[in-house]
């Protein structure tokens, strides 16, 4: 649960970091409109990310009794 | 993107002078550019061919939520380290201004540096366009021999060098016309005070031995005539300095058209 959760702060203040030498150090409308763009991308992933890592079920994921059970149903 | 951008509109940077406008922005050739993000188009494949491989193992432990999960998470590092190659790649610049060319170094977030050179040091430019690859989408080196021990510029890697080295040397050419026309206009300046002291100086004594205390306006220097030559000491030393002021600047111009011809 924590891993997804630091993985996503580190991303975020990494993803600062580019849009702040972007818009400060860039020279022509370039690279404001390269910043925009990696900010609409990364905020559409990182919602998309959030929404399937609570879809996911860890209980089975790290349980191997419960990953036995998946493969027998399926076998059957 | 055009990699070679003139100028369009008023463009800003840190450090910008009052007066001085943004001429061309350089970047490297977007090959450079290029072969770096070939790494990340290889990288994006890669999960599809984990979907091929372990699609067995995927459908049969029901893991297709976290399969999902991981990829988009893989992906949004991708997404990251693609835009910090276009960030190192935008910020890794070259401009050109009406008064300097600034070099700008960007190596990772915590490390840029940047160097200046003003036009008028520049002495020569030249460009290099060397192998098959360079010859072919037309990019190169531009060298910039500055005057003294300074160290020379390089624009490494930019595309169109002949183009750049045009601009560079027009601007170089316009600096030094500007520079020819403040020294003559100077020159002319001083002329005129001297013209207009002198002037002042002989009222002021003409005054002081009539003894009228009304100011006399100022007048413009009569034409020196043979007629007047020898009457006053002054009017021959004013005549001399004009020989030389008009002279100078007469020199200056010549010298100006010469290093034109030169270049």
């Amino acid at each position: 649960m924590l891993i997804p959760v630091i993985y996503l702060i580190l991303y975020w203040i990494g993803a600062f970091f580019i849009v702040y030498h972007l818009t400060k150090y860039g020279i022509t409308p370039w690279p404001k409109k390269i910043a925009t763009v990696f900010l609409a991308g990364a905020l559409m992933l990182s919602i998309l990310n959030f929404m399937l890592f609570t879809q996911v079920n860890w209980k089975t994921i790290f349980n191997p009794q419960n990953l036995q059970q998946n493969f027998n149903t399926k076998t059957n | 993107m055009n990699h070679i951008m003139l100028k369009q509109e008023d463009w800003h940077f840190e450090g910008k002078e009052e007066g001085e406008e943004v001429i061309l922005v350089l970047h490297k050739h977007w090959l450079t550019l290029a072969s770096q993000a070939t790494f990340i188009i290889i990288f994006s494949i890669l999960p599809f061919v984990m979907l091929v491989v372990f699609s067995n193992i995927i459908v049969t432990y029901k893991l297709i939520s976290v399969f999902s999960f991981l990829w988009v998470g893989y992906y949004l590092l991708l997404w990251f380290w693609l835009f910090y190659i276009i960030t190192m790649y935008t910020l890794d610049n070259w401009v050109v201004t009406t008064k300097r060319i600034i070099d700008s170094v960007q190596n990772g977030f915590f490390n840029r540096s940047v160097a200046e050179l003003h036009l008028e040091k520049i002495q020569d430019v030249s460009y290099t366009i060397e192998g098959l690859m360079a010859t072919f989408f037309n990019y190169g080196l531009v060298e910039i021999q500055t005057a003294g021990i300074e160290h020379k510029f390089f624009f490494r890697k930019v595309p169109d060098p002949q183009k750049v080295k045009d601009i560079i040397m027009k601007l170089i050419l316009q600096d030094e016309d500007a520079e020819g026309e403040s020294l003559r206009d100077s020159v002319l300046h001083n002329r005129v005070r001297f013209h207009q002291d002198d002037n002042n100086r002989h009222d002021n004594s003409t005054r002081n031995n009539i003894g009228d205390t009304e100011p006399a306006p100022i007048t413009q220097p009569e034409t020196p005539s043979t007629e007047n030559a020898g009457k006053s000491d002054n009017t021959d030393y004013v005549n001399s300095i004009n020989e030389v002021a008009d002279n100078k600047s007469t020199e200056d111009y010549k010298l100006d058209d010469d290093r034109r011809e030169e270049v």
